[in-house]
């Protein structure tokens, strides 16, 4: 996979050079702009992505403005009341769940490097130490902290996959200057998160300035938004999902979108309920996450982002190939028969490949 | 003995040269390759350092050709001395393309000397200089370097490699199906392949028959994203090389045995009178060409109308095969046994020759028979 990846990044900024150094480059400028934009905005995020999905710890976090549901989310995917919920402000400590043969939380301290230890008989009394160290806290005392990991028999979490729920961004946070809050949880998210779950409330169908605000901070690592309490009846559903994609779809682009409503997979699991559970949606996610849990069900979401990039190259290069002249992408030579070369070896197809 | 390795910048020297000392040093413990002074050991150290931490070693500086001495050979007796020549790609530009010796700087002019005393000869190509550019300027430049490599009557005499530099960019274009058996030879075809059309480098490497042609990667290498986005070849570490070996071998064969390499030259020469031969009797079938004769990617994809015009220059090569191996067998038998050992000298002589030019002549029908198809 990282071979294909590597040529088709290559092939766009190696034929681009190769239109510039041309003569009559004037008029392939357009074309040229054209080629770097796609390669910066669709195949370097690729790349980037592709240095951790190779790795045993890959980190997939939810993130979303406070009380839009994260924490209740995380309870219904983990199956264990181990995620603090409360509403209000919380510290902002970011929290991540491995699978493990104990219940133990282990915090993580800036200052001295070290770790402290503490196990749980079972996973209600962990989740109240967790809700303590995230919601009681002196914001000074919590400053120290730099995230918790909590470990135990999450069935969701068999393959080594780390699911991590992030403080809230937006609230006012005790004994924090403005802006600082936001600030540290976007320096976690970019040094610690391989990939985001972007959370936001359906509750009453509007999508906050600063929720698009600190989506395009994170833009690149964002690949599904997650739409949380999302009630609609089930004859309703299918349009109300549409109506709502079309509304906000281009303020999130190249996400996917899932619907959910937590309570209900909740409630459905607590009381034997099949229908409720599936009506909450949360199958969907849960299957997102089973994916991710193997580095083959990562390069698959990968293969499937790369061939989408594919086709939407050949697609948005009409204009630009129509404005300088060229029947189609004038690509060097040898760069095209490598991504050729590369994307047979791994059994990726790419269609009208020369 | 010295061994130059010369090409443009960029080409890949300076990481040959540091892998290859590393190479011999783990993987040929039957041969020596070792620096013969401090600088030498610091030029490899200083250049395998750069790649363990994944960048590249700078280039060599313009006016400073690098003079690295080492000591190569066969472990278990006396070694050849072996100057490698780094120079820089703008100082190659002026020693070899600059007609008025007098507008050279001493050095320069020193380097010119060395390179023209030098027994073996290796020019770097990275494909990339050739594919990579549409910019006439650099374009013209590499393919007058490679043309002067080629063509220059005081190397002509030389034993001459050219090194295809960055092979694993270039994997999937060498694997193109090609009729070409022998690695060389579809190496050879590649180089063909991508060279400027104007400037008659097809017919030149066609020519230059004693010049061997091999691939390497001198390091492995990964994709990385440079501060704009922009992607970037760097060294993979742990440092990878791959055709190490054949190279290595083709040094030492070029280093020992200069009986065999005369007479390997002598069949060089032999074979590019036939290639000439037929050279100038495809000139004359191309009357006889039917229209569809194009050339797609270097190779002439027209009917051939030369096979008889083919045949007739390899008899004339078995002929002179024959005629040669006579006068040696009988030269070898008077100075050996006087007139019946000189009888008995033609006659072995003759019968040497034959061999060798039938042998000639059924490898040339298999290419006679390979260019009837259209």
């Amino acid at each position: 996979m990282n071979d294909v990846v590597d040529a088709f990044l290559h092939l766009l900024h190696d034929s681009e050079q190769c239109i510039r150094n041309s003569p009559g480059y004037c008029r392939s400028e357009g074309l040229v702009n054209f080629l770097r934009d796609f390669r910066l905005k669709r195949i370097n995020p690729i790349h980037n992505r592709l240095q951790h999905v190779n790795g045993n710890r890959y980190v997939l976090s939810m993130v979303g403005l406070t009380n839009v549901g994260k924490s209740t989310l995380a309870h219904a995917l983990l199956g264990h009341p181990v995620a603090p919920r409360r509403n209000g402000p919380a510290t902002s400590i970011p929290v991540e769940y491995e699978r493990g043969e104990v219940w133990l939380i282990k915090t993580c301290l800036l200052q001295s490097r070290s770790i402290q230890t503490d196990r749980f008989d079972s996973p209600r009394s962990l989740g109240q130490a967790l809700e303590r160290r995230v919601f009681d806290l002196p914001g000074e005392q919590a400053s120290k902290i730099e995230r918790l990991l909590v470990r135990g028999p999450m069935e969701l979490l068999d393959g080594g996959l780390v699911f991590a729920d992030t403080p809230g961004f937006g609230a006012a946070q005790p004994d924090d200057a403005q802006g600082s809050h936001q600030a540290r949880l976007s320096a976690y998210v970019r040094k610690h998160i391989h990939e985001v779950l972007f959370c936001v409330s359906g509750a009453d169908c509007t999508v906050k300035k600063e929720e698009v605000e600190f989506f395009e901070t994170i833009r690149e690592l964002c690949s599904t938004v997650v739409v949380t309490k999302w009630d609609s009846e089930p004859d309703m559903r299918e349009r109300e999902i549409q109506a709502y994609k079309s509304k906000f779809a281009d303020l999130f682009p190249l996400c996917g979108f899932m619907f959910i409503e937590a309570k209900w997979a909740l409630e459905g699991r607590a009381n034997g309920t099949a229908g409720k559970l599936e009506a909450s949606g949360i199958d969907e996610l849960c299957a997102l996450i089973r994916q991710r849990n193997s580095i083959a069900g990562r390069h698959a979401t990968l293969r499937y982002q790369l061939n989408e990039a594919w086709e939407d190259l050949l697609e948005l290069a009409r204009d630009p190939l129509r404005e300088s002249g060229h029947a189609a992408i004038p690509w060097r030579d040898d760069a095209i028969l490598r991504l050729g070369g590369a994307a047979k070896r791994s059994g990726v197809s790419l269609r009208s490949l020369p | 003995m010295r061994i130059s390795i010369i090409g443009p910048e960029g080409s890949g020297k300076t990481v040959l040269i540091a892998m290859l000392s590393r190479y011999v040093a783990t993987a040929r413990t039957e041969l020596v390759l070792e620096p013969l002074d401090y600088l030498s050991s610091q030029y490899v150290v200083d250049a395998l350092n750069s790649l363990e931490k994944g960048d590249w070693p700078p280039s060599t500086r313009e006016g400073a050709p690098k003079v690295v001495k080492w000591r190569f050979g066969h472990r278990a007796k006396a070694a050849h001395e072996i100057e490698l020549m780094d120079s820089a790609g703008q100082d190659l530009r002026r020693i070899l393309l600059e007609d008025k010796v007098d507008s050279l700087t001493a050095d320069q002019k020193e380097t010119r000397k060395a390179l023209d005393g030098s027994k073996v000869l290796i020019y770097m190509i990275d494909l990339g200089g050739f594919l990579g550019t549409r910019e006439l300027g650099v374009l013209n430049e590499n393919a007058w370097l490679l043309k002067t490599f080629l063509t220059r009557k005081e190397w002509r005499n030389k034993q001459r490699m050219v090194v295809l530099s960055k092979a694993e960019l270039y994997g999937d274009m060498l694997a193109t199906p090609s009729d070409q058996k022998d690695e060389a030879a579809r190496i050879r075809e590649l180089v063909k392949r991508h060279l400027p059309k104007n400037y008659t480098l097809d017919h030149l490497v066609d020519e230059a028959t004693d010049v061997g042609y091999h691939a390497v990667t001198s390091v492995a290498t990964k994709t990385t994203v440079d501060s704009e986005g922009s992607p970037i070849w760097t060294p993979r570490i742990p440092l990878e090389s791959f055709g190490m070996g054949r190279l290595v071998d083709a040094l030492v064969i070029g280093l020992t045995s200069d009986f065999q390499r005369s007479l390997k030259r002598v069949r060089m020469k032999l074979r590019t009178v036939v290639l000439r031969c037929k050279a100038k009797a495809k000139t004359s079938g191309a009357k006889e060409a039917t229209a569809t004769d194009k050339f797609v990617g270097g190779q002439n994809q027209g009917h051939l109308s030369s096979v008889g015009g083919a045949r007739t220059a390899v008899s004339l090569s078995a002929l002179l095969l024959v005629m040669l191996g006579s006068l040696i067998g009988g030269a070898l038998g008077v100075w050996l046994g006087g007139t019946a050992g000189a009888v008995w000298g033609v006659i072995l002589g003759a019968i040497c020759g034959g061999i060798l030019g039938g042998t000639q002549r059924s490898q040339n029908s298999k290419c006679c028979a390979s260019e009837k198809k259209p």
